[in-house]
């Protein structure tokens, strides 16, 4: 566990009066704060590591030990500990960032903790103490789809601490879109209301269709001799296969529009964006005697 | 609107520990709404996240409202070309 310089996560010297203390903390937090940076976890970890040099530096008794013990925190621990049996106080739990509300916490995937102070905090000065009620943290999380789940209404089942959230997700949601839960985050403290849950999708890449919006774009692979004389061809949409007129004389790279069998738009059932479909003319490989005097034929009649 | 859409304000400051003018100040700014029904004033449930984040940025960060609007529409901005450079991507997809 490495110790932890408070006086360098603020940038002041250990001279630092209370005034420059309380200075240099706003000032980083206003830079740093989880409202002013949403989804920056860099951010996020910065703020609650300042927090705790401010939770230790603006606190005249936290400040004297922390001072007193410095790098040798170990022993710090044993005086903790020596000092809560002396008084009879247990460690408490709760939002430890209780100077700081509503926070957003920014957690992995599908992780749920709440905020935490460093081990090194816990070890010297245990969880922490406030009676004032504060809202627990907001919890942040990514929900992983598919396209195909994505272009569909369908429900799906979060465990958040132990607990089962069935949500239902409209088709058409974008990838990055966030969606909150109330009262689904931390617990608040001291009697404080529930933070909220706030549910970022992330859509993974299909290997068919490309996205962009409520459009949906397909390259299909188009025989030269369908796109000299023209024909059919078969065209993956989500809904299964269709087929398409190919004019003749159908040139490489060519783009059509298939209008209303693209992504479902969010939340206006019945309405759909439209699917691109772009021709890949294949040159024939491997060719005959025969097949090369034909081109060669035909090569001569231009 | 229904009644289980807004919440009463003097409620809410109380609950919260926030001053009714802050939020009055914060509605002259345009940046939350206030509705009035029998003399009584109150909060939109949808606004809540919003006071909250305004409260938290007046209370904790001391910025005042007129700093809030400004931030707000700096993150609006953010939050806009984050969603831009997303198309982009997506748009830019289509031709890898």
């Amino acid at each position: 566990m490495p110790f932890t310089d408070y006086y360098k996560t603020l940038g002041i010297p250990k001279t630092a009066t209370d005034e420059d203390i309380k200075k240099a903390y706003r000032k980083l937090a206003r830079k740093l704060h989880p409202d002013l940076n949403p989804n920056d976890k860099e951010a996020n970890k910065k703020f609650q590591q300042i927090n705790e040099a401010n939770e230790v530096l603006s606190d005249p008794e936290k400040r004297k030990k922390y001072d007193q013990y410095g790098e040798d925190w170990e022993k710090a621990g044993q005086y903790e500990k020596a000092n809560q049996s002396g008084t009879g106080q247990g460690r408490r739990t709760g939002n430890p960032f209780s100077n700081f509300s509503g926070g957003q916490e920014f957690e992995g995937d599908q992780e749920f903790n709440g905020g935490k102070y460093s081990d090194f905090f816990e070890q010297m000065f245990g969880s922490g103490s406030r009676n004032t009620k504060f809202k627990g943290g907001d919890y942040q999380a990514e929900l992983n789809l598919s396209l195909r789940d994505a272009a569909k209404t369908h429900s799906q089942t979060l465990t958040v601490n132990a607990q089962n959230i069935r949500i239902t997700i409209p088709a058409g949601v974008e990838n990055g879109q966030v969606i909150r839960l109330k009262n689904h985050g931390a617990p608040g403290a001291n009697g404080g209301p529930q933070g909220d849950l706030y549910i970022t999708f992330v859509i993974s890449p299909d290997t068919v269709f490309k996205r962009s919006g409520n459009d949906l774009y397909v390259i299909i692979q188009l025989p030269l001799y369908t796109a000299v004389l023209g024909g059919e061809v078969l065209v993956d949409t989500l809904d299964g296969k269709i087929k398409l007129k190919v004019n003749p004389e159908t040139q490489n790279g060519l783009k059509t529009r298939l209008k209303g069998k693209g992504f479902p738009i969010y939340k206006k059932e019945g309405q759909f964006g439209d699917l691109f479909v772009t021709y890949n003319v294949l040159i024939p490989q491997n060719l005959s005697q025969q097949e090369k005097d034909l081109f060669t034929e035909l090569s001569k009649m231009k | 609107m229904p009644d289980e859409e807004i919440i009463l304000l003097e409620t809410y400051c109380s609950y919260n520990q926030v001053e009714p003018a802050f939020l009055e100040t914060l509605e002259s700014h345009g940046l939350i709404v206030i509705s009035y029904r029998n003399n009584q004033r109150f909060i939109l449930i949808e606004d809540l996240h919003l006071v909250e984040m305004y409260s938290r940025l007046y209370y904790e960060l001391s910025i005042n409202v007129p700093g809030i609007d400004a931030l707000n529409n700096m993150l609006e901005k953010i939050r806009a070309l984050k969603q831009e450079t997303e198309n982009l991507k997506a748009r830019l997809r289509i031709y890898e």
